[in-house]
């Protein structure tokens, strides 16, 4: 097995970190409930064929990826959980329907706003929050 | 290790994102079949990993975020 430099292991962990973010936010942004082939798809993206070319089978780098992508995918959400904490305008049910506290003036939702669908549970449309 | 490591937190990545499955209104016999398939599919891009571990963090990963999702859904039931 053929070992790694310590800037080869941050590399793929900081690439793995970027994928697992990312996943986590298309993930909340989705317009549509999930399918299976969705999940395969989420496979096939982040453990398919241009990760082994990347980083070879049975390398410490897929292994240094797979804990950059764990740690960005759970930041994503830490960081929810961490800003409806210190907000005073949501509360945990968000994650739950997605409920908040109706801006009042000065300030606004604009118009364009990406609507942040998906938390926790589901709404009346059988979708989920965040 | 490092290996080992890597594909329990892609199994956990995964494990979560397939409770939205779940979540979407989905039966829960549905679900599971579901989540032995993905776990296949994880087998195949475990690279050489062992795939005890990484099944594991697929269902425990997949089984935290009902049990969260349960106690928010409580706690807010349980509010005046």
């Amino acid at each position: 097995m053929q070992s790694a430099s310590l800037i080869q292991l941050l590399g793929a962990g900081g690439l793995g970190f970027v994928i697992g973010w990312y996943v986590y936010y298309i993930n909340r942004y989705r317009k549509s409930d999930v399918q299976i082939s969705d999940l395969l798809t989420l496979i096939g993206a982040i453990g398919g064929g241009a990760t082994t070319a990347l980083f070879p089978a049975k390398t410490d780098l897929f292994g240094a990826y797979g804990i950059g992508l764990f740690a960005g995918f759970f930041s994503y959400c830490l960081f929810l959980i961490l800003l409806v904490s210190i907000s005073k305008n949501f509360t945990a049910d968000w994650f739950l329907d997605g409920r908040r506290k109706k801006p009042e003036d000065p300030f606004i939702i604009p118009d364009g706003t990406a609507q942040t669908v998906r938390a926790m549970g589901g709404n009346d449309h059988g979708v989920v929050n965040g | 290790m490092l290996l080992t490591f890597g594909a329990i937190g892609i199994g956990s990545v995964v494990g979560w994102a397939v409770s939205n499955y779940r979540i979407s209104g989905r039966g829960l016999l549905l679900s599971l079949i579901a989540l032995t398939a993905v776990a296949a599919e994880i087998k195949a891009i475990s690279h050489g990993a062992s795939i005890v571990p990484v099944s594991l963090a697929l269902v425990a990963s997949f089984g935290l975020r009902l049990v969260v999702l349960n106690l928010l859904r409580a706690r807010a039931s349980a509010r005046p």
